[in-house]
């Protein structure tokens, strides 16, 4: 790793190719063929350095990459998923599918056949699970991300020195080790976000239209498409693209010597590769996740009847009567919550009326049944009379013989004034009273059929229900009821609710009058490719608005670019993974960041005040490529302050990455310009600062391997609010062996585990009303 | 009588403004030498006098055409009246807007001599029989409202656009049915939307003085913008909205001051930065801050905003007069219970309802319970707890109710009223008796303003009187009563309506406190006192945490992608006898040609820099200083004014659309002119216009519009905007009432309207 041996690489021609317009001056866009050329690995001495920047990524990233042998943080989550897509149980996730299914091929080809549960964390994984391959595509992709680093950073015009030196940094940055060490989506998605910015800094300096050109544009497209594929945050980096694109494009336009004819090639071209690729690229994920995921799993809950109805093994009905009459025994469900059935049990209200409890629930059950009486039930029907729009009806409950009620007192968790309970009520003889009156309303644009518009059919009618006596809707939100009602969904009865949530439609249905053998039978529409993508966005969307619940280790997006808070990952027998960043790289960036923000402010106020810029094709260069990457840096890092979701330090990485980019740059203009003729002077800063880094990656490494250390050392590393756990280590590093020894392990285990260890929230968990 | 010359007095001078319009038209289309004349005649200052006049005249027509009706609570004037007679009583509230505009209206009520006794609980409540002076308060909105049309038509003046683009967007707010109905009730959009109004054209003004930099009028112009600004966040938080607006103009316009070209010193530029630092920030500030000095200064006694204070900030109010009176009620007190509406007690005596009434329905012949005015002993009553406790009654507790004359308890059952067979009937039984039917003589005390575990207070709490067992209100009414064998007093039933506002009472006196009880001397509250800055940071503070908190689903809220399409409104007041209402909605035509208008904006800037971008110089300079600096102006107003509601989570709903809306106007009239102008610098120009001799260099401006075709636009615009005010008139008014057909084929685009069917 020495760096004073290096000789410098042929000069970079970043030169400035300014023509002068018949009105105005401008920059011709197409690059010097020298350009790519000097902006690229050529020379043996360099691919050498590469060389052995890689060996040193491999044995940073994958030492001891078996241990810890239990369960880390959310490989909870990604193990878990893996091991459905093996068995192929449908489930539901926030993040597209790209980097699970790779975690999912890599574990089948090691052998994984879906026992072992991925539970919780710190369960020790038994011999048959290749966790340690799994582990492996992380650490391997997080070794490409640092080599991708030094070849962006040649690209952007970076001496090789300093891309090694960054590269080196990026290597020991305890974050990005930790992160690339475990079964997580992170690393790929880092991966595939550092390739595109690598492709397209490759393409930026290629000769238009050449075939380098295309290469490298395709790549970008692609790679776009597989980091958007991995997670979501990648669209903030299709976001930087589009920006940069449009920069790019502004110029070019200007750029007289290129034709109108070129320049709608330059659109054209961009436009297919950067958004026509990658969103293909997404489609295609999402077609291999759902052709993968074919029986119904735990994620079914999430969906619609007709979504459900295409898994294997689905309990959805197959087919009911279509017509629904005066006498018809149906189960009806809420169309826009995925609550499930209108459904009642022989248990009361604890408060209000203290009548007979009315709820949601999700799975098929004869407590869901009801009976569809006319309001004046006093005689029984003797033909089929359809349910015509604006009928007036009872709904009596099947097996407890008390119709569906509603009156003037609150419901039990809604407290509000525009909120009726729902109760079902009456007893054997009862004929009921005026509030078990409601009034079938059909929502005509929602109905499919002509015929349903008219009379209420099975599964093609949505309807609302009017109580007759106060005019309010039946109506169902995401409220749970408390542990008396079992947690299922709250009914209420609304008279200022949203309309989409006062839905309802027939599932199944039964008449004395309709033959199943003869009469007509409707069943769900098989949803399309594009239907079931389009749902499973809505709901991913909104069950990542939904992560709002508080984490023990979240953090807000503010301190994440000083460090002042880590996430414990996991800790056991007294050790743990605590996933924090170098502070020395971590602080350096966001000091750069904000050092050439103010400089740019300062200079562009100068420019107003007649100083020009300085042309000098170093310094140009350096603020070109420094706005590129801090925009990279803004658009990953801002829309965090939007979002109302819970937030987690490992969310900041991304822009971390864009940030070291910038720091490289910093790096570069210190030995390029500032210290031009006096290396020697750079040389030193950039070994001493090393140095710094590397002190402080081997003193917190211990965090990261879950290695040993003692309560002492723990305590003086504890610069800030670092709160990793400095008791469960021993005073002394000896006493891990003793430990260790048979003797001492069949004594009880203190503090085995940290309470407070816990992943991100299940989204399962989530969606389980019971 | 009075509403149909109004409304005829509007068509005839919307009439008159076709008809001069038609003129011009004819003038216009005449030879070339009296087009030129007609050009002068577009910028003649008497034309401008005249336009001003009539859309002036036009604009207090439209927005005081029937203000008297409906003459009942419409939608928000359930919040802003109240607060007005909250301030006219002195009593402390607490809401999320500052206070500016609720003062406004409350000056005028003092004005009017109001004592605030209304306290606009539901919305369609009368005000006639209220005796709220409703008709000072609305006009104080319509005034305005109406004076907000000149000021647009000024705005357009000061920028330097012909009469007839003046009129036009003037016409834009004059004849929009959002702008009218929500300047006419009482809101604080009227003032909201004047003031944004008056910012901006103070700031217009100011610009123009530039050339003379701090110049008397200079001077005056940048304080008034100062002081409007601070008016606009005085009266709504949006007003942040209008300050980005300015700061926007004013940032640019520091900018340019830098540039070296000028050739100024920085001690100069940094003149210019304090004299707007002050009187833009600073000066306003203050103003901002006097309006919750006020504030405070009149609302000295407590009241209902009490609870979200902090007890150091409790302890400044004074008592409310209510206070002096009100009193804890305890178990085995006795009581006499008011009924509210009515003003008659709760009675009952020793006489039994007959047996069969005149329609034939049989009674159950126990003791009677009516209702009567007269002060009796048989009014008394005594709370007793059903679980035999003593103290404080809360409300919201279970009680039985003791009649004191004839030792027996209240009682209601399954037994149809004497009047109402629908209502459930009212009796007192025996010890005995009460005992055994223990169950039908508990009632709950349901307060009226859902708040549980508070003490009842005597004169202070309205409650419902709510049989547990039935769920039926305590009711009665005066609008027939018992026959002789009553005594001709109220009948009391039980109401299943249970939501009506006629089911409150209130405990009117507590009999014989004994001399030794602490609540039979009012001893008043001791006064603090607290700094006005505290005061002012704990209500600030609060304000925004509780702005924040309203979150919840609205059914009218709608989101801001809908709003610019005015593609749903607000029902606000329904009456279904007559079938009318008032819906708030935009003249949907207006607001299209806002969106038509903002997006080719776009559309030509982009084509204006990739055109520039490629060395094709169309438009000439003069025509891009307007296209960028007059009409981008307004376009980042719209932007500002806009935009950031896609970020705020609170509730959003339409009428927050209208100060964009209204800057958009602006925007529209000015776009379409410049649309008509001819721009073109002498290399694009076709061969007929380019051989005139002074095409380009003197008066660029007034030779180059295409007068026919502009007037004619205008024209076809204008008639179809005012055609849609008056088909939606019976919406924005909401006095005439409509046929099913009729709303049907109102009821464009999204828009929700009762009565459809």
């Amino acid at each position: 790793m020495s760096k004073t041996s290096l000789q410098e690489v042929p000069e970079n021609t970043t030169e400035l190719n300014i023509s002068k317009g018949e009105l105005r001056p401008f920059i011709v866009t197409s690059p010097s063929p020298q350009l790519s050329k000097s902006r690229s690995v050529t020379s043996t001495k360099e691919k050498l350095i590469l060389a052995s920047l890689f060996i040193f990524a491999i044995v940073i990233r994958l030492h001891n990459i078996s241990r810890p042998d239990s369960v880390v943080f959310d490989e909870v989550h990604f193990g878990g998923f893996a091991r459905k897509y093996i068995l192929g149980t449908f489930f539901m996730d926030v993040h597209p599918p790209l980097a699970k299914l790779l975690f999912a091929g890599v574990g089948s080809l090691g052998g994984y056949d879906g026992d072992f549960e991925f539970k919780k964390i710190g369960d020790e994984f038994p011999e048959n699970v290749p966790y340690v391959l799994m582990r492996y595509l992380p650490s391997v992709m997080g070794v490409g991300t640092c080599i991708m680093l030094y070849l962006t950073l040649r690209a952007s015009g970076c001496q090789p020195v300093v891309c090694a030196l960054t590269t080196a940094l990026l290597i020991i940055e305890n974050a990005n080790v930790t992160i690339s060490r475990f079964i997580l989506l992170d690393s790929p998605m880092l991966f595939f976000i550092a390739s595109t910015v690598y492709s397209f800094k490759k393409f930026q300096v290629q000769e238009p239209f050449s075939f380098q050109w295309y290469k490298t544009l395709i790549a970008t497209g692609v790679s776009l498409g597989l980091a958007a594929s991995s997670k979501w945050v990648g669209f903030f980096t299709v976001a930087w693209i589009g920006l940069l694109t449009i920069w790019d494009l502004w110029f070019i336009i200007g750029d007289l010597t290129v034709s109108a004819k070129k320049i709608v090639g330059h659109f054209i071209t961009r436009a297919i590769a950067f958004l026509v690729v990658p969103t293909l690229l997404y489609l295609i994920f999402f077609a291999i996740h759902l052709e993968v995921l074919t029986k119904e799993g735990d994620g079914g809950a999430f969906m619609s009847s007709a979504f459900r109805s295409t898994l294997e093994g689905n309990a959805v009905p197959k087919q009911s009567l279509a017509n629904v009459g005066l006498g018809s025994l149906v189960t009806i469900r809420h169309l826009n919550t995925r609550g499930g059935y209108l459904h009642s049990h022989n248990h009361l209200y604890e408060g209000g009326s203290g009548q007979q409890q009315v709820t949601l629930y999700p799975h098929i059950d004869s407590n869901n049944q009801w009976i569809v009486q006319d309001y004046n039930a006093t005689e029984e029907p003797t033909e089929f009379v359809p349910l015509k729009d604006g009928i007036k009806i009872r709904l009596n409950h099947k097996l407890t013989s008390r119709r569906l009620h509603s009156h003037n007192l609150r419901p039990p968790v809604t407290e509000q004034d525009w909120q009726n309970e729902v109760s079902a009520y009456g007893h054997e003889g009862f004929s009921g009273d005026a509030n078990d009156d409601f009034v079938v309303e059909i929502a005509k644009d929602l109905s499919t059929t002509e015929e349903a518009k008219q009379n209420v059919r099975a599964i093609q009618t949505v309807f609302r229900l009017r109580h007759a006596m106060t005019g309010c809707y039946l109506f169902s939100h995401e409220v749970k009821l408390p542990k008396w009602a079992y947690e299922q969904q709250e009914v209420t009865c609304a008279t200022q609710g949203i309309k989409p949530l006062s839905y309802w439609y027939v599932e199944t249905n039964e008449n004395p009058f309709l033959d199943k053998e003869v009469d007509e039978m409707v069943s769900y529409p098989v949803p399309t490719f594009f239907q079931k993508v389009a749902e499973l966005h809505a709901r991913m969307w909104k069950i990542n608005k939904g992560l709002t619940d508080h984490h023990v280790y979240e953090s807000t997006p503010d301190s994440w670019p000083f460090l002042l808070r880590g996430i414990s990952y996991w800790s056991k027998n007294h050790s743990q993974v605590y996933f924090m960043g170098n502070a020395v790289t971590w602080w350096t960036v966001t000091a750069s960041i904000a050092l050439f923000s103010v400089f740019l402010v300062f200079s562009i106020l100068r420019w107003q005040r007649g100083f020009g810029f300085s042309v000098d094709p170093t310094v140009f260069n350096f603020n070109v490529q420094m706005l590129h990457y801090i925009l990279g840096w803004l658009l990953h890092y801002l829309p965090s302050f939007l979002m109302a979701r819970q937030l987690f330090l490992h969310h900041y990485l991304p822009s971390l990455y864009f940030g070291i980019l910038a720091l490289g740059h910093v790096f570069e203009i210190i030995h390029s310009y500032v210290f031009k003729n006096k290396q020697v002077v750079s040389y030193s800063i950039f070994v001493l600062f090393f140095a710094i880094a590397l002190s402080f990656f081997q003193r917190y490494s211990p965090l990261i391997y879950a290695g040993q250390w003692t309560k002492g050392q723990c305590k003086e590393s504890k610069i800030l609010k670092w709160d990793f756990d400095c008791n469960s280590f021993p005073t002394h590093t000896s006493q891990y062996e003793i430990w260790a020894s048979p003797v001492e392990t069949s004594t009880p285990k203190e503090g085995t585990q940290s309470e407070s260890t816990v992943g991100e929230p299940d989204v399962e968990k989530l969606g389980e009303t019971v | 009588m009075l509403n149909t010359i109004s409304l005829k007095s509007i068509l005839q001078s919307s009439l008159i403004m076709m008809k001069s319009k038609k003129r011009l038209i004819k003038v216009s289309s005449n030879t070339d030498k009296e087009l030129k004349n007609s050009h002068i005649a577009f910028r003649d200052e008497k034309w401008y006098t005249v336009g001003l006049l009539l859309v002036t005249v036009t604009a207090f027509c439209t927005r005081f055409y029937a203000i008297n009706y409906p003459d009942e609570v419409v939608f928000d004037e359930v919040h802003f009246g109240k607060f007005a007679s909250y301030y006219l009583e002195r009593t402390y509230f607490f809401d999320l807007h500052p206070p500016f505009a609720k003062l406004l209206i409350a000056f005028a009520g003092f004005l009017a001599g109001y004592n605030g006794e209304f306290k606009f609980t539901t919305i369609g409540e009368s005000y006639v029989k209220n005796e709220v002076p409703y008709m000072v308060y609305r006009s104080l909105s319509a005034v305005q409202g109406s004076l907000t049309v000149p000021i647009v038509y000024l705005c357009l003046k000061e920028s330097g656009y012909t009469v007839l683009t003046c009129v036009f967007g003037a016409c834009i707010i004059l004849f929009d049915g959002a702008h009218v109905a929500e300047t006419r009730l009482i809101l604080l959009d009227a003032t909201l939307i004047f003031f944004v109004s008056l910012s901006i054209y103070s700031y217009i003004k100011f610009t123009k003085q530039r050339l003379e930099p701090f110049s008397q009028n200079w001077w005056k112009w940048l304080f008034f913008t100062g002081v409007f600004l601070s008016c606009v966040i005085s009266t709504k938080y949006v007003g942040v909205f209008t300050y980005l607006t300015i700061g926007c103009g004013v940032l640019f316009d520091l900018w340019s001051l830098l540039d070296y070209k000028k050739g100024y010193s920085l001690g100069y530029v940094g003149k210019h930065f304090a004299a707007r630092f002050f009187l833009l920030i600073l000066v306003p500030f203050l103003i901002y801050l006097n309006w919750f000095y006020i504030h405070f200064a009149i609302l000295s006694k407590s009241g209902p905003g009490d609870n979200f204070m902090s007890s150091e900030f409790q302890e400044t109010l004074g008592d409310s007069p209510l206070a002096a009176f009100a009193k804890e009620v305890h178990f085995n007190d006795v009581i006499t219970m008011k009924h509210k509406e009515t003003g008659a007690m709760l009675h009952s005596h020793l006489a039994n309802y007959p047996l069969r009434y005149e329609d034939g329905r049989v009674s159950s012949q126990g003791q009677q319970v009516t209702a009567y005015s007269g002060e009796d002993p048989n009014n008394n009553w005594q709370v007793i707890s059903p679980e035999g406790l003593a103290g404080v009654v809360t409300q919201g507790d279970v009680i039985r109710l003791r009649h004191v004359g004839t030792d027996g308890y209240l009682l209601t059952h399954d037994v149809a009223s004497p009047f109402y067979p629908t209502n459930e009937e009212f009796t007192v039984v025996g010890e005995e008796k009460a005992t055994q039917r223990w169950n039908e003589t508990l009632f709950r005390i349901d307060p009226y303003d859902k708040k549980k575990n508070r003490p009842l207070k005597s004169k202070a709490s309205f409650f419902k009187l709510i049989h547990v067992p039935t769920v039926v209100a305590m009711w009665t009414h005066n609008d027939q009563l018992l026959p002789d064998w009553g005594f001709n007093q109220q009948e009391v039933n039980g109401n299943k309506k249970l939501a009506d506002e006629s089911n409150l009472w209130v405990v009117d006196n507590i009999i014989d406190i004994a001399e030794d009880d602490p609540r039979k001397h009012y001893v008043p509250k001791e006064v603090k006192k607290l700094p006005f800055l505290t005061k002012w940071l704990e209500l600030q503070r609060l304000m925004f945490v509780q702005n924040n908190k309203l979150s919840s689903d609205h059914p009218f809220a709608s989101d801001p992608i809908s709003w610019p399409f005015s593609l749903s409104g607000v029902s606000f007041w329904t009456n279904s006898e007559s079938r009318k209402q008032i819906y708030f909605i935009g003249n949907i035509p207006g607001w299209w040609m806002e969106v038509a208008a903002l997006g080719s904006f776009l559309g030509l800037v982009f084509a204006d820099q990739f055109t520039r971008r490629r060395n094709c110089l169309v438009l000439t300079n003069s025509a891009r200083s307007r296209l960028y600096y007059n009409l981008g102006f307004f376009f980042i107003g719209w932007c500002c004014h806009y935009l950031p509601f896609f970020l705020m989570s609170r509730q959003k709903f339409l009428h927050h659309y209208l100060p964009a809306h209204l800057i958009a106007a602006i925007f529209t009239a000015g776009f379409l002119e410049f649309v008509f102008t001819d721009n073109r610098t002498s290399e694009f120009k076709d061969q007929k216009t380019s051989r005139e001799p002074n095409s380009n260099s003197s008066k660029p401006k007034e030779t180059l519009i295409l007068w026919l075709t502009f007037s004619s636009f205008v024209a076809l615009l204008l008639s179809i905007i005012v055609w849609s005010f008056f088909f939606f008139a019976p919406l924005t008014y909401g006095n005439t009432g409509l046929s099913a057909e009729e709303v049907q084929q109102r009821q464009w685009l999204d828009m929700k309207l009762q009565f459809a069917k």
